[in-house]
This record gives C-alpha cells, sequence and structure tokens, in this order.
C-alpha cells in the first residue's frame, strides 16, 4: 500500500519575521508515501504547525525545498495542483466554513478547482456519505457540535479527492466521542489509501500511525515507527512529550516484572502480554 | 437568562421554511419584484394609496404562507422609532410643512408654540404607514429566501455588469460570509457576557435605558472585534488552503433556473408600481 514519496521536503528551513527571532524550522527533511500514515509530534513550539503549512504551499520554505509529487510548492503555477493533492484540515472547527449550509460548503473546495456542475453533486454527496454527514446537509454550520463540524471539514477537503490529508491538530477541540469518530475515519481513508499526517499532541493518536516524527526546536530529533520512538521514554521525557497511555502501562508494569515487554501501544496489545504470561 | 440569548432576537437573514410560491420563486426574480414593490412605496405619498399598499404588503404575507403574528412581532423592535419619528414630526413641523394646510390644534405656553396641521397630521400617517409596509415586504423578503438563494440571485443579477468592473463573484461571496459569521459573533458575544457576568460583570437594566445598555456593550466589544479578526485570519487560511484563488475559473454547485412563473412575479410587481404611478389618487 505505501508507495511512492508524494510529498518530499529537503532541508526546510522558515522563519517568522525579523531573522533575529530564530528560525521556527531550521532544515527539516521528511518524506510522506502514498497511502502511508505519518504523525508529527513535539511540544509547542516546534514548529508543527509551521511544517503543516509547507505541506500544502501555505507557507513556502526560506531555504530547502518542498515537492508535491515532484512539483516544487514555491511555483505559483503548480499551487491549485498542490492544494487539490494535499488537504488540510485545521484544529478550529468555526473558522473553517465558508458557506451558510453544510452542502454549500463542501461544494467550496471544488468549486475552486472548475470540477463540471453534474460531477460536483456526485462529489458533495460521496464526500458527505463517507462522513456520516449527508442528513444533515442543509444545515447550517452553526446548528453542529464541534465533532459534526469537523467531520464536515474533511467532508470538504474529500470533495477535492487529495492524495494526502493533513490534519493539524483536528481533534484538539473535540470530546472524547468525536475524537473517537475522527479516529474511525482516518483509519476508513487509510483503507482507501489515502496518506495521513496527523498533527497532535495525544500520544494515543500518533501511536497508531505508520511512522511517528518528533520535532523539537525547529528540527526532527527523532523518526521511526511508534514502536521504536516510545520505546525511547528518557528522550521523550527531556522533550516534554508524553507516552501512550498503554506504553506508560507497560512502562510501570515493568518496574515490578523486569521483562514485561514495553513497546506496546494498545489496550488490546497489553492485553495479549499479560495473557500470555499468565498461559506460561 | 433571557439577556443572555442573542440569537434568537436575530432575525437578519432568518428564513421560514414553507411550501409557498413566494418560497419557489427564483432569488432573482424575487429581488427585482421586490426592488419594484419597495419602488411603490417610496412614491405613493397618498393616504389612499398607502391604504392599497398596506393591503398589497398583508397580501404577500399571505401569498408566502407566513402567519401573521410573526410577521408582525418582526415590527415590535421598530415601535419605539416609529413613536419618536411621530412626535418628532408633531412638535417640530407645525406650519414650516405647507403653510396653506389649515390647522387642526394650536396650544401656547410662554414662547414655547406648538401647531399641528391637518398636512403633518397626514405625513404623520403615512410615514408611518410607509415604514410598516417597508418592514413587512422586506421580512416577507428574508423569511422566504434562503441565504445562498440571495447571494446567488445577487451574483446572478450583477453578472452583466462585470464588465464596468462591478465585482459580483466577490461582493457574493463578502455577503455569504458575513451572514454565516453572524450566528457565530452571537454565540461568542454571548460566551463573553456569561463569562463577565460571572465574574461580576452587570447586564440588563430597563428596556429604555439605551445609555446603560449601550455602555455594557463596551468590554464585549473589544474582544468581540479581536475575536472576530482572529477567525478572519484562520478563515482566509482555510479558504486558500482550499484552492481559492479568487473568483475566475469556479464552477458553481446551485445553479438558478427560472421558468416563466418566474417572470410574471416580476411582471405582476411592475404593474403593480405602474398603477400606484398612474392612479388618481386623492391627494
Amino acid at each position: 500500500m505505501i508507495g511512492e514519496p508524494l510529498i518530499v521536503c529537503d532541508g526546510v528551513e522558515y522563519g517568522y519575521g525579523e531573522a533575529q527571532d530564530g528560525l521556527a524550522l531550521r532544515g527539516v527533511s521528511l518524506q510522506v508515501s502514498a497511502g502511508e500514515h505519518v504523525a508529527i509530534i513535539g511540544p509547542n513550539g516546534s514548529g508543527k504547525s509551521t511544517l503543516a503549512r509547507h505541506l500544502n504551499g501555505l507557507l513556502r520554505p526560506c531555504a530547502g525545498t518542498v515537492r508535491i509529487r515532484g512539483m516544487d510548492t514555491r511555483d505559483p503555477a503548480h499551487t491549485r495542483y498542490i492544494r487539490q493533492t494535499v488537504g488540510m484540515v485545521f484544529q478550529h472547527p468555526d473558522s473553517q466554513m465558508v458557506a451558510t449550509v453544510v452542502e454549500e460548503d463542501v461544494a467550496f473546495g471544488p468549486e475552486n478547482l472548475g470540477v463540471p456542475h453534474a460531477e460536483l453533486h456526485t462529489r458533495v454527496r460521496e464526500a458527505l456519505e463517507f462522513v456520516e454527514m449527508w442528513d444533515y446537509r442543509d444545515r447550517p454550520p452553526h446548528l453542529l457540535s464541534a465533532g459534526q463540524k469537523q467531520r464536515v471539514a474533511i467532508a470538504a477537503v474529500l470533495a477535492m479527492r487529495p492524495a494526502c490529508i493533513v490534519l493539524d491538530e483536528a481533534t484538539s477541540l473535540l470530546d472524547p466521542r468525536g475524537r473517537a469518530d475522527l479516529g474511525r475515519l482516518v483509519a476508513g481513508l487509510r483503507r482507501q489509501g489515502t496518506a495521513i499526517v496527523s498533527i497532535t499532541h495525544l500520544m494515543d493518536e500518533a501511536a497508531v500511525a505508520d511512522r511517528v516524527v518528533v520535532l523539537g526546536g525547529g528540527l526532527v530529533v527523532a523518526a521511526g515507527p511508534p514502536r521504536d520512538v516510545f520505546g525511547d521514554a528518557e528522550r521523550l521525557a527531556v522533550l516534554g512529550l508524553d507516552l501512550p497511555a498503554a506504553t506508560a502501562l507497560a512502562l510501570r508494569v515493568r518496574r515490578e516484572i523486569p521483562d514485561f515487554p514495553v513497546d506496546l501501544m494498545s489496550v488490546d496489545e497489553i492485553v495479549d502480554a499479560v495473557a500470555g504470561r499468565a498461559a506460561s | 437568562m433571557n439577556e443572555f440569548e442573542l440569537l434568537r432576537n436575530i432575525t437578519i437573514g432568518q428564513y421560514l421554511p414553507a411550501d409557498s410560491y413566494l418560497h419557489r420563486l427564483d432569488p432573482r426574480a424575487k429581488i427585482l419584484a421586490a426592488i419594484l414593490v419597495i419602488a411603490a412605496v417610496t412614491f405613493t405619498p397618498s393616504l389612499v394609496g398607502n391604504a392599497c399598499l398596506l393591503a398589497a404588503a398583508l397580501a404577500l404575507v399571505r401569498v408566502g404562507r407566513i402567519p401573521l403574528a410573526y410577521a408582525l412581532r418582526g415590527l415590535v423592535p421598530a415601535v419605539p422609532l416609529l413613536v419618536l419619528l411621530a412626535v418628532m414630526q408633531l412638535l417640530f413641523f407645525g406650519r414650516n410643512y405647507d403653510p396653506t394646510s389649515s390647522v387642526v390644534f394650536q396650544w401656547r405656553w410662554l414662547a414655547v408654540t406648538i401647531v399641528v396641521t391637518a398636512a403633518v397630521l397626514k405625513l404623520v400617517v403615512v410615514s408611518a404607514a410607509r415604514f410598516i409596509e417597508l418592514l413587512l415586504v422586506t421580512s416577507v423578503f428574508t423569511l422566504s429566501t434562503k441565504t445562498t438563494e440571495l447571494t446567488l440571485g445577487i451574483e446572478s443579477l450583477l453578472r452583466p455588469f462585470r464588465r464596468l468592473r462591478v465585482p459580483a463573484h466577490e461582493l457574493a461571496l463578502v455577503v455569504t460570509i458575513a451572514v454565516r459569521f453572524v450566528p457565530t459573533l452571537a454565540l461568542e458575544a454571548e460566551r463573553l457576557m456569561k463569562a463577565q457576568a460571572s465574574r461580576g460583570g452587570r447586564f440588563g437594566g430597563g428596556r429604555w435605558h439605551f445609555v446603560t445598555r449601550v455602555r455594557q456593550l463596551l468590554p464585549i466589544l473589544v474582544p468581540l472585534v479581536t475575536y472576530a479578526l482572529r477567525r478572519g485570519e484562520e478563515l482566509i487560511v482555510a479558504m486558500e488552503a482550499r484552492a481559492y484563488t479568487g473568483g475566475t475559473g469556479r464552477t458553481a454547485y446551485t445553479v438558478l433556473a427560472s421558468g416563466p412563473g418566474d417572470w410574471l412575479a416580476v411582471c405582476i410587481a411592475a404593474a403593480f408600481l405602474a398603477a400606484m404611478l398612474l392612479a388618481p389618487f386623492p391627494a
């Protein structure tokens, strides 16, 4: 399922405002392949959101390059295609909706791409059905819950048929239920072969990714499969980052039982490990 | 906590779903017809003419299948203004307005003289009637038109003027976003008021204490504007992320289609305007 590189960041540097304020990104290199799920974690101010905004050309690097399917984001001729290829869902559900009705809002992206009228309706319907919001198509956005708004925001991106969706802390303002709904949607998207880049504060969300990239001070400080990254608890503690709940539990069990495995990412894995020990 | 519920009192762009001829009307035809009817209200100075207009406005409420009580409730906030207008006209016009008119009422106290002539009385009645007619017509219009229809209608009607550099699409987008954010900002204002009330801020007070009420709103206004600017900035980024690059090359999700029934409404409105202008109403 994981194919050719979709996004290639090479030595990306970026600074806001005056140069002496320091750079938000100090040479980040990163690849996202088609169909891959990459989680980007890091403390506040580590450059996560700045990096996310480079992935579809909202920001352009001061040095280094970002290529989407080989196209440089600095070339304005590619902007429309790049934004179609990499969609973004933001943190605040209220400020992503343009139209006064759900279906019109979902249509906004494909309208911008110049999709013919007949196809617009099939796209809007497919996208809204995927996020289970078709029944709400004629509602005004302020009558939706935060979780429903984020689902509409995902539908709005899906209607553009992107190859990759960047979730910029899209779950941080949701309640646990809204978060779980969004998690199921992301899993469904991955089965369809859409690549996901999720910027998150929640380690349990990062634990389900194919790969975790840890940012600190504008640099990539660790990267690899979640098992490897979260296996190094001391380094994460230095950065002020938590562990996924399951990994933290496994570490505490290890204090009592020295040979208990610590590279556990989910409740199911803990249950299996405990059951395995009980059986032996 | 009635004074906190701002959302309920906002009637701008409120839509009352119903299945009526007016609800089904093409928004472009409806906008044109509304302009014609409003022109009729503006150009009719006679009492009899305004009686006809009032009847026509009430007929529109009926055709739109809008409950009469609901339509009249929209007039309630305008009552203080109407009273104020009438009092001003009665007090200050005196003989300055149409001096040939006969005096109906005269009252003198020291250096103050209040004179009410027949012409002023007529003016008071006609201006109140006009005000009510305008409010009824516009509220029938907004109650029977969805905001998306309204903005599409505006865009479509302005499109021929694009050659004169009228930014039709941009104007329609501005209207859409403004309407879209009215409830969002109302909810935020509600939140701010509750937050300040929980820290001892006082809101409410009498209906007539305008000054107190305005002063109470100041501490809300500043954070609300900040909030609006921040949301606006985020919205721009979100729109750009969804490949918005201006009006060129866009397609439309909803396409307006008008039939002969729609243009009939414009013809009726035009005929009505002509009749009001040409009818020999007694002056």
